[in-house]
């Protein structure tokens, strides 16, 4: 089996996990008391018998759940996600809007926990057991245990509200009409606290374990051998032990990966970042159906996409691995 | 003398076995001259060699002597001089080539690393060296090796690179820590024989770790016996071989396998064990592979007798350990027969199969990782017989008895595996397999992870209990050596199948195929000892 005929299975495979994403989640929102037409009915603040059965009528929720299901199906299948109850736009086109800042967090996200956590577990498995690798454990047990949604209520208070060095919440600057490089400018500052937020959390585990991983592969007879070469201690960590060390740590950022395009909801809400996850709870929130099996469905996708990613990097990283 | 070891100690931490990895130890080594440390495992042979290349590990520090060389302290030189010296001025060797290289970086980088480390070149240039390097120490096609990982090479053609690689800088002092203990016994004479050739053509001097008086009489000039962390012995290579004056080095030369006690033939009678035909083929499908399937056992017939042991001798890869896993059917043969008493077991059902199970058992090779670590003896041995139905008390009545079979104190029940010995523990899984009742004894290489004295002890071991119990054994071993002590027949493998078999003694003085021939003349210290 060559690489592309590999993909090309995962491919199908993505479509299958997709498929059985719809129907369990559309079934599952069904099972649940109440539907969006009692939420717009409250919203709109007056309710009687036929008011209801028109809105009913309206989004087909009087039709037996086989048919609804199976349109529901066939307009997936063709890229119709269906029209947001609450927002009445096609929701394709709220997710798609809402997906790049999400994206864009989490790549910085994941960026700085990755090299932070890199970073601090080299320093703290440089010598087990000494004063620097204490506070590193120390510190990332502190940050792993922390709730992220208070985290993010305390850098804010310190950061934006006491030392007013950063804006507290929101994407960009209000009313600034900013263009060009002083938007993406702005874009970054806000980014910063949400980020760092999300980051401190993973850095944490990053550290521990980038840290358990070279103190392991330190003991290996060809640690024994680079030193015998002559080469330098900082070579010796960087090419030998860290390099080998990778090797899980990819695997763990793939699923990291996944689990953050869903489980940013918490922080993005913190901060107001109108991002996916945001979106999410709104459509909870709001019964918005539609919209809930809509971000159901694409952050499936993503999350299948993202494993084959870090499979096929893993093949990458470890020549002994074979993709199949 | 290049290196001068003069009263050098070195303290083990707190909590070890003994207070002093290295004691007093004094050891020269002349310009162009082998010296070989002989010595079990924990004497303190790698130790020493680690101590000269200033890569102790963590823990264990050296607290008196002096390692001259060249005139110059090592202990004395500053890290980064130290480092300077390593790699250029002397270069190192392992056992193991499969760990010793990195498993994600290329061949060709792993051996400029090197170079470069010490020269201020291009990788370019340094990759041409590298060239040159590997085809000098015998590796065909040394360009193509370059791109290629260390996991796609044989252990002989890694050890091949560790040795390119050491040479890269032309050191003055070569240090070889059992570099082909995890070798197979034709492809450690190749090696043995390049270091030989290439320390001749260089002029170098080799500090030669082994614990096999075999390759010692191969390689030395001159030999240093250790034991517990103190020579016990030195001299040239005749001296210590042919008068050796400590107990312990007579000790050591006469616990040498010489092949020569072959045991008589015992009486014929029908088969208790037949095998006829047995066939095994692995499937494998892999991206770059396009090797498909490898066929582990092609066609092998044999019989064994009560009473009798056979031999199964051959090189890593041969299909041995192969045909006892699907004699004792922990694999499933793809065809052929297993007989046993006239019973054909190799496809028989798992509940039918289940009571025949316990006539054939298993002494595994490796007695650390064979025994689990979270039970006791008692548990350990008893599990089989309590499995098929015995009561515990009964069972642990017949488990002192078999303990004292095996050389054990009874009392042991309560302990746990790792409060032994690797040759404690070979004989407790010994125990466990003859707990069991067992008509035919499969011992898949018992003692290749033993010490050559206790190997020796095992060895004579399984031959009583053999005689005491009656049973019928397959020897599997790669060391023909040990077939030619133990067993009464011997059958050479090789690609799974059978290349020749007969009696040991007529196989061994007159061999007929090329294969066995070989395997023999790949014997190290053969005729000397």
């Amino acid at each position: 089996m060559n690489r592309l005929q590999y993909i090309g299975k995962r491919l199908v495979m993505t479509a299958l996990v997709t498929l059985a994403v719809v129907l369990l989640s559309f079934l599952m929102i069904r099972m649940a008391p109440g539907d969006a037409a009692t939420v717009m009915a409250g919203q709109a603040g007056y309710a009687d018998e036929t008011f209801m059965k028109n809105l009913r009528a309206e989004y087909g929720l009087d039709q037996p759940l086989r048919v609804q299901l199976w349109k529901y199906l066939s307009a997936v299948a063709q890229g119709d996600l269906g029209t947001s109850y609450v927002r009445r736009q096609p929701v394709l086109s709220v997710i798609l809007e809402r997906l790049p800042n999400t994206l864009m967090l989490d790549a910085f996200a994941l960026a700085v926990a990755i090299a932070g956590g890199i970073w601090l577990g080299s320093i703290a498995a440089r010598r087990p057991g000494s004063a620097g690798d204490g506070a590193v454990t120390t510190l990332s047990m502190l940050f792993y245990a922390i709730p992220q949604f208070w985290l993010g209520m305390m850098v804010m208070l310190v950061f934006a509200v006491w030392l007013n060095w950063l804006p507290p919440f929101g994407i960009e600057t209000m009313g600034a009409d900013y263009t060009g490089l002083a938007r993406a400018g702005d874009v970054a500052l806000h980014m910063i606290l949400p980020g760092l937020t999300l980051a401190l959390y993973y850095m944490a585990s990053y550290a521990r374990l980038t840290r358990i991983a070279m103190i392991e592969v330190a003991e290996q007879e060809f640690v024994k051998t680079a030193r015998a070469k002559g080469i330098t201690e900082r070579q010796v960590a960087r090419r030998h032990i860290l390099r080998n060390a990778l090797i899980p740590l990819v695997t763990y950022a793939g699923l990291q990966a996944s689990i953050l395009v869903g489980g940013s909801v918490l922080v993005e809400n913190v901060f107001s970042w109108p991002g996916v996850g945001t979106l999410a709870y709104e459509a909870v929130i709001g019964r918005d159906n539609p919209l809930l099996l809509g971000i159901f469905i694409v952050t499936s996708i993503l999350v299948s996409l993202f494993n084959l990613a870090t499979d096929i990097a893993y093949s990458l990283v470890d020549p002994r691995v074979e993709l199949g | 003398m290049l290196v001068s070891i003069q009263g050098l100690t070195a303290a083990l931490p707190p909590g070890a076995d003994r207070p002093l990895a290295i004691e007093d130890l004094s050891l020269d080594i002349a310009h162009n001259e082998i010296v070989c440390i002989v010595g079990e495992s924990g004497s303190g042979k790698s130790m020493t060699a680690h101590a000269v290349m200033g890569l102790l590990p963590r823990g264990v520090g050296v607290t008196g002597g002096r390692i001259l060389f060249d005139g110059v302290d090592l202990l004395q030189e500053p890290p980064e001089a130290m480092r300077k010296r390593r790699g250029r001025e002397i270069a190192m060797i392992f056992q193991d080539p499969m760990a010793a290289l990195n498993p994600v970086v290329v061949i060709g980088r792993q051996v400029t690393e090197q170079i470069r480390a010490h020269r201020a070149i291009s990788e370019r240039e340094a990759l041409q060296q590298a060239v040159d390097l590997l085809g000098q120490v015998g590796l065909k096609d040394p360009a193509a090796l370059l791109g290629a990982y260390p996991h796609q090479l044989s252990g002989g053609q890694r050890q091949r690179v560790m040795i390119a690689m050491a040479l890269s800088l032309s050191p003055r002092l070569l240090i070889a820590d059992e570099p082909t203990t995890a070798l197979d016994v034709t492809t450690q004479a190749q090696i043995l024989k390049l270091i030989k050739k290439i320390q001749a053509q260089r002029q170098m001097s080799v500090l030669f770790i082994t614990h096999d008086f075999g390759v010692v009489a191969d390689m030395a000039d001159r030999v240093a016996v250790m034991r517990l962390g103190q020579v016990v012995e030195n001299g040239t290579v005749a001296q210590i071989l042919d008068r050796p004056a400590h107990p312990y080095t007579l000790a050591l030369i006469a616990a040498v396998p010489k092949g020569a006690s072959a045991p008589l033939d015992p009486a014929e009678g029908t088969p208790l064990l037949e095998v006829r035909g047995l066939s095994k083929t692995f499937r494998r499908g892999g991206l770059f592979s396009s090797r498909g399937a490898v066929t582990a056992v092609d066609d092998v017939s044999l019989t064994l007798n009560r009473g009798e042991t056979l031999g199964i001798v051959g090189e890593s890869g041969s299909g041995k350990s192969t045909l006892a896993r699907c004699v004792i059917r922990l694999l499933e043969p793809d065809s052929g027969a297993v007989l046993l008493d006239g019973t054909d077991v190799a496809k028989m059902k798992s509940g039918r199969l289940r009571p025949l199970r316990r006539r054939i058992q298993m002494v595994f090779q490796d007695p650390y990782s064979s025994l689990n670590p979270r039970q006791r003896i008692g548990d350990i041995i008893t599990a089989g017989p309590r499995a098929y139905g015995e009561d515990t008390a009964a069972a642990l009545a017949r488990a002192t008895e078999i303990l004292r079979l095996v050389g054990l104190n009874p009392e042991i029940l309560d302990r746990f595996p790792h409060e032994f010995s690797g040759g404690q523990r070979q004989r407790i899984g010994l125990a466990r397999a003859l707990m069991l009742q067992p008509d035919v004894l499969i011992a898949d290489e018992p003692v290749s992870a033993l010490d050559v004295t206790v190997q020796a002890q095992v060895l004579k071991l399984l031959d009583e209990v053999r005689r005491t119990m009656n049973l019928a054994m397959l020897f599997i071993t790669h060391d023909m050596r040990v077939a030619a002590e133990v067993c009464h027949r011997v059958m050479v493998m090789r690609n799974g199948k059978v290349v020749e078999s007969g009696p040991t003694h007529a196989l061994f003085s007159a061999p007929a195929s090329g294969y066995t021939k070989s395997l023999l003349a790949a014997i190290p210290g053969r005729g000397r000892l």
